[in-house]
């Protein structure tokens, strides 16, 4: 029994260089969301509201519980107690969360997670099955992907004859596969050197400037962080800062 | 890339893996086709003895382990020719007898000479044998070849000389592989006087073949009447043990790739749970990781079927070479054989993979993320 899914955003495109105005509908809520693992609490009381087109960063150290955050939001955990919510509905509720995966949400990850045995573009068109997009289609969609993360030259190699940063910009383009309205990336900076970070940062920015994505970050950088709209620190599975950039 | 070329991509780039796995259903579909192959061929083997010469139907004893011990005395045979309906009922004396190590069961016939054209035997080369002449035998045309005989030569049995007479053809592998003696000369030899091991009937024209074998039946509870291939265990139990054997041994042959599979698989499954993470983390239904999983599955089994049947050929032709089996054991290749190899290697691949692909598909993607 399929489950409705929350709509996809209502095509909230603003012009170039400026964000959503309409950000009274949080697009992602967690509301007092504790995460044990065992004995370990992952996450305790943890709430965030993060709107339309907003990007926010969550920082913090290590083991901090700032994955697990991102981690409920892309629905591949489940919260021990409170709610995690995608326009108002309960995550809990839906039957089909890999459709939520595979049309609402793009995901990141720190370790690129490419496959290995595919070659760029093949690891693009995977996030495309299950969508009733055609081979043929699914091919060109992911090509322009690769050449919007400006690797269209690399396509037809594997992960392991790419660099960090090409490899994390291969996993942007599969995040962005299906056009989802929102981006979530686990340290997609992480372990890269300068030039590496400074490009996929530039990707990231061209996203929420030219399509309003929104942008769930987790960054231990806190370089990397000050792009964000917002940056909310995580410790020891609290969120205790909160901050808006360019606050006064 | 479609989801089809997306399986094949996954087995063509994981060669070793794909390789393994595969020849594990090889050796599993090898065991099944050629087990199904020796015995489908014993039992036709066996069966042709029955089936033997030009008659719609032959009488043996009920229910013995080997038809070859059947016992049909010939006041029985003389009673089954005077059965109402009968054209006529001969009498024909099986037995078996080591020639050499290359033909421990070299196969011996009794006849009466004026039996041998209702009994299907065509001379190809020289006469038949004469009733008077005890010393005369007639070589079927394949044992001639093996032996490298000719018409004229002599042939030693248990130190007893005959002469080589002629050569015949019966159309029947395993009655061309023996050779044929004057009844009474082989009743002698075997202590059988009076005896025999098979009535072999033909009915007149017009009359109910059922019938007649229901007659006969009825005036002789000992003796079984076979017509057709699947009524042959009705006289020798040996066919019905093989059939057994036949279904037992495919069962375990089954049940040992399976766990082989199984276990390669499951290995496989160790080692790719990242990878069925993301694909659930990238949107992944937990339909389509199974179909994804079977799909490799049924793959390998379409390469492990064609690797078994190679391998089947291998074997039987060196079964064929074994001398124990020369003139009992003859391939039959046909379709059936790579339609079994397909079932089974399908079987096996289904089976197999029904355990890992369902915890794959169970994998909760965060966990699977986490695992290094």
């Amino acid at each position: 029994m399929d489950t409705d899914t929350p709509s996809r955003r209502p095509d909230p495109t603003p012009a170039a260089g400026t964000l959503p105005s309409d950000r009274s509908v949080p697009v992602l809520e967690a509301c007092a969301v504790d995460v044990d693992f065992g004995s370990v609490r992952a996450l305790s009381g943890a709430s965030i509201s993060i709107a339309e087109g907003e990007w926010v960063a969550i920082t913090g150290p290590s083991g901090s519980g700032k994955s697990t955050l991102l981690q409920l939001f892309a629905a591949l955990d489940r919260p021990t107690r409170g709610t995690v919510r995608f326009r108002g509905a309960d995550l809990a509720g839906h039957v089909r969360l890999d459709r939520y995966r595979r049309t609402q949400i793009g995901l990141v990850f720190q370790l690129h997670n490419l496959l290995p045995h595919l070659d760029a573009v093949r690891n693009v068109e995977v996030a495309m099955f299950g969508t009733r997009v055609g081979a043929r289609e699914r091919r060109l969609r992911a090509l322009e992907l690769l050449d919007l993360v400006e690797l269209a030259d690399q396509a037809g190699r594997r992960p392991p004859e790419l660099s960090g940063g090409e490899r994390q910009r291969v996993a942007i383009a599969r995040a962005l596969a299906n056009d989802p309205g929102v981006v979530l990336a686990d340290e997609p900076t992480g372990s890269l050197d300068p030039a590496s970070v400074d490009n996929v940062m530039d990707v990231l920015a061209r996203l929420h400037r030219d399509e309003a994505t929104t942008i769930v970050m987790v960054t231990h950088d806190l370089e990397v962080a000050g792009a964000a709209d917002r940056v909310v620190h995580c410790e020891s599975g609290r969120l205790i800062e909160n901050e808006r950039q360019g606050a006064p | 890339m479609s989801f089809v070329g997306l399986i094949f991509h996954n087995l063509s780039t994981r060669r070793v893996r794909t390789a393994l796995t595969a020849l594990a259903v090889a050796i599993s579909v090898m065991a099944v086709v050629t087990l199904g192959v020796v015995t489908q061929s014993l039992k036709s083997s066996a069966a042709e003895v029955l089936a033997a010469g030009n008659s719609d139907f032959t009488v043996a004893q009920r229910s013995v382990s080997d038809v070859i011990n059947s016992v049909v005395t010939d006041t029985q045979v003389r009673a089954i020719a005077g059965t109402p309906g009968v054209k006529s009922a001969v009498g024909v004396l099986i037995a078996t007898i080591r020639i050499d190590a290359d033909h421990p069961l070299f196969l011996q016939i009794g006849a009466t000479p004026e039996t041998l054209t209702p009994f299907g035997v065509t001379i190809l080369t020289g006469r038949a044998f004469t009733a008077s002449a005890p010393q005369e035998v007639i070589l079927g045309w394949q044992a001639a070849q093996d032996l490298h005989k000719r018409v004229g030569d002599e042939l030693v049995l248990d130190g007893t000389p005959f002469t080589i007479v002629g050569t015949y053809s019966t159309n029947q592998v395993f009655a061309d592989t023996g050779l044929m003696m004057p009844l009474v000369t082989l009743q002698a030899r075997e202590r059988k006087p009076g005896t025999v091991t098979l009535a072999v009937v033909q009915v007149s024209h017009g009359s109910n073949i059922e019938g007649v074998r229901r007659t006969i039946e009825r005036a002789s509870p000992n003796l079984a009447t076979v017509r057709q291939a699947n009524e042959f265990g009705r006289v020798d139990r040996n066919l019905q043990f093989l059939e057994a054997a036949r279904t037992g041994a495919l069962i375990i042959a089954l049940v040992i790739g399976v766990i082989i599979v199984m276990n390669t698989m499951l290995l496989s499954f160790v080692e790719r749970i990242r990878e069925f993470g993301l694909l659930r983390a990238v949107g992944w239904s937990r339909a389509r990781l199974l179909g994804l999983v079977f799909g490799e599955a049924i793959g390998i089994s379409f390469l492990g079927a064609g690797v078994g049947v190679g391998l089947s050929f291998v074997v039987m032709i060196g079964l064929e070479r074994f001398s124990p089996l020369r003139g009992i054991f003859h391939a039959q290749l046909s379709a059936s054989l790579f339609w079994t190899a397909l079932y089974s290697a399908i079987t096996i691949g289904v089976l197999a993979a029904l355990y890992p692909s369902a915890r794959a598909a169970l994998l909760r993607p965060g966990v699977a993320l986490r695992r290094e």
